[in-house]
């Protein structure tokens, strides 16, 4: 399928980069949240769900998301927002603002493995995906 | 399917020079449990101790909780896919040691969670403090990956489990419960009256510390399908997920499933209860749709007249619940969700990151992100490094008094969503 993966975990990116379609962010989760919802709204569709994993947004920095480009409609207008997406990605940033602030997490062995999490859950979207 | 489930009431546990059970008393040998963890070659070293409630002691980074038990009649053994053959299981009669619970301890990454206090405010919220717990904490060889040590923790857990529940074999139980369900067409002559009712069982299946498995097989993989409900009772469904640990079914709530216990204690009195259907949880929608419209056939199927559906975690899963919510009332069958909340520490916000018309029936298991102070206790088994680091805490858990501020997330069981913790609304 023609989709690709947008994230701001440079495992992923690694992972995926010779193989998959990667829009890497050079943000924080927040902003992959907020860059997947302006793509939304410009026609993307969802593929995997934004809020995955049982780290909580605030907890984990890192953030990995499917998506793949709606169809241009018939009269070379761009595709329509999707509108389950929408949803979803409205909730999922609604979701993050919920949580408390957190001081930024900077222990390099913490940061791998939350890496190592978010990739684990990517791939299982990845996995689905490609079938 | 008919499966006696012989109780056998353990009092105290006692590290001593030979492994038995004796009047009540689980009596351990360390040296006989070592080899059984050891076998698997990614674990370096095993540390066991024991946790009795109302000791001072808190055990974190919990990863699952296990009943022992062992398979005395019947085909099969207990934990199929792991310990024993893929024999269909859930017949016969099995040996629980119940007031007991083998615990997996130990970091596996920094963010880890899960806490057991066996003493104070964190005792009454989580149904782990009730029990003896005889600890695991394995160490892993240098080097290995997250994700290997993961499997050999959940996997030396349940040879624990299975070689302890084996004390039991020759032992008389001390209460035996019978729970049996018929086939369709015999339960439909036998309770013609009754209302068909199911059990929708949402299973985590996302990937590292968010998986579930079925008969050895990763639940990520399967199409809903049913199950008799006392399959579960001899490990048919095993945990591989603790992070957030509140909202986690860690293996012994599977065994336990107090949604199963209530509606056998109903069957053949104002209900016919059918099966349990198994479903899950994955990160990718298109595999959503598909497990929601499967479970919603099999209910129709089944010519259920009601089913009860439990939720297991926060955020994605909600959008399954309610996938499976609005297609089984759909489909003309009534349902009750059962959830927790995720409603902000000073609970006004949105509970749940999805919701529907549908969803008029739900039973909460709390607010996760209740904030409790645990207090400092004399002994941990584990570690506490980390406890900055766990969903639900702050850079301020941790206070100079050694006391702890925290979110009701961390505790393991407190808003389980198959209500087997306290807490609940009306």
């Amino acid at each position: 399928m023609n989709y690709y993966i947008l994230t701001n975990n440079s495992q992923a990116k690694e992972e995926f980069e010779q193989t998959h379609n990667v829009r890497f962010v050079d943000g924080k989760l927040i902003d992959v949240l907020i860059t997947a919802r302006d793509l939304i709204n410009n026609g993307a569709v969802l593929l995997s769900h934004p809020l995955y994993g049982s780290v909580k947004p605030n907890e984990t920095p890192y953030r990995s998301i499917l998506l793949r480009e709606g169809k241009p409609q018939a009269d070379g207008l761009p595709a329509p927002a999707d509108p389950e997406s929408v949803r979803l990605i409205g909730n999922a940033i609604s979701a993050f603002e919920k949580f408390i602030d957190k001081k930024e997490v900077t222990d390099p062995r913490l940061l791998d493995d939350f890496q190592v999490v978010d990739l684990s859950l990517l791939r299982s979207a990845v996995e689905s995906a490609d079938l | 399917m008919r499966l006696e489930l012989g109780k056998i009431n353990i009092t105290d546990i006692q590290f001593a020079k030979e492994s038995k059970i004796d009047k009540g008393v689980l009596y351990i040998n360390p040296d006989d449990l070592k080899p059984v963890v050891l076998e698997d070659e990614k674990i370096k070293d095993v540390v066991f101790d024991i946790a009795k409630p109302g000791e001072s002691v808190r055990i974190t980074p919990v990863k699952d909780v296990i009943e022992p038990r062992v398979k005395v009649e019947g085909k099969g053994g207990v934990f199929p896919g792991w310990t024993s053959k893929v024999d269909t299981v859930g017949s016969g009669k099995t040996m629980a040691l119940k007031g007991m619970a083998i615990v997996t301890a130990g970091k596996i990454v920094g963010f880890q969670e899960g806490i057991i206090d066996m003493c104070g405010v964190g005792a009454q919220y989580t149904p782990f403090s009730k029990t003896l717990n005889l600890c695991m904490v394995c160490e892993p060889v240098e080097g290995l990956k997250q994700h290997d040590y993961e499997a050999a923790v959940r996997k030396a857990g349940f040879r624990v489990a299975a070689k302890v529940g084996e004390l039991a074999k020759g032992l008389e139980a001390d209460e035996t419960c019978v729970y049996e369900t018929q086939g369709i067409k015999e339960g439909i002559e036998k309770y013609p009256d009754l209302p068909r009712v199911g059990y929708v069982s949402m299973l985590q299946t996302q990937g590292l510390l968010h998986d579930t498995y079925v008969y050895g097989v990763d639940a990520k993989k399967i199409i809903p399908t049913i199950m008799s409900p006392t399959e579960a009772m001899d490990g048919a469904i095993v945990s591989g997920n603790c992070v957030s640990a509140c909202d986690k079914n860690p293996t012994y709530i599977h065994q336990n499933n107090p949604v199963i216990e209530d509606l056998f204690a109903q069957h053949g009195k104002t209900l016919n209860f059918v099966c349990q259907i198994i479903t899950n949880e994955n990160v990718y929608l298109a595999d959503k749709e598909r497990s929601s419209n499967m479970t919603a056939k099999l209910c129709r199927m089944l010519d259920l007249d009601g089913v009860i559906v439990t939720q297991e975690g926060f955020g994605n899963p909600d959008t399954d619940l309610i996938m499976n919510c609005k297609k089984i009332e759909a489909e003309g069958v009534k349902t009750v969700i059962v959830t927790d909340e995720y409603a902000g520490r000073d609970g006004k916000s949105q509970s749940l990151a999805d919701a529907d018309a549908a969803a008029d029936a739900v039973v909460t298991g709390g607010n996760a992100n209740e904030v409790v102070v645990l207090p400092k206790l004399d002994k941990v088994i584990g570690t506490l490094d980390y406890v900055n680091k766990i969903a639900g805490a702050s850079e301020d858990t941790l206070r100079p008094d050694g006391t702890l501020e925290v979110e009701l997330q961390v505790i393991t069981g407190a808003t389980n969503e198959m209500g087997f913790g306290v807490l609940s609304a009306r």
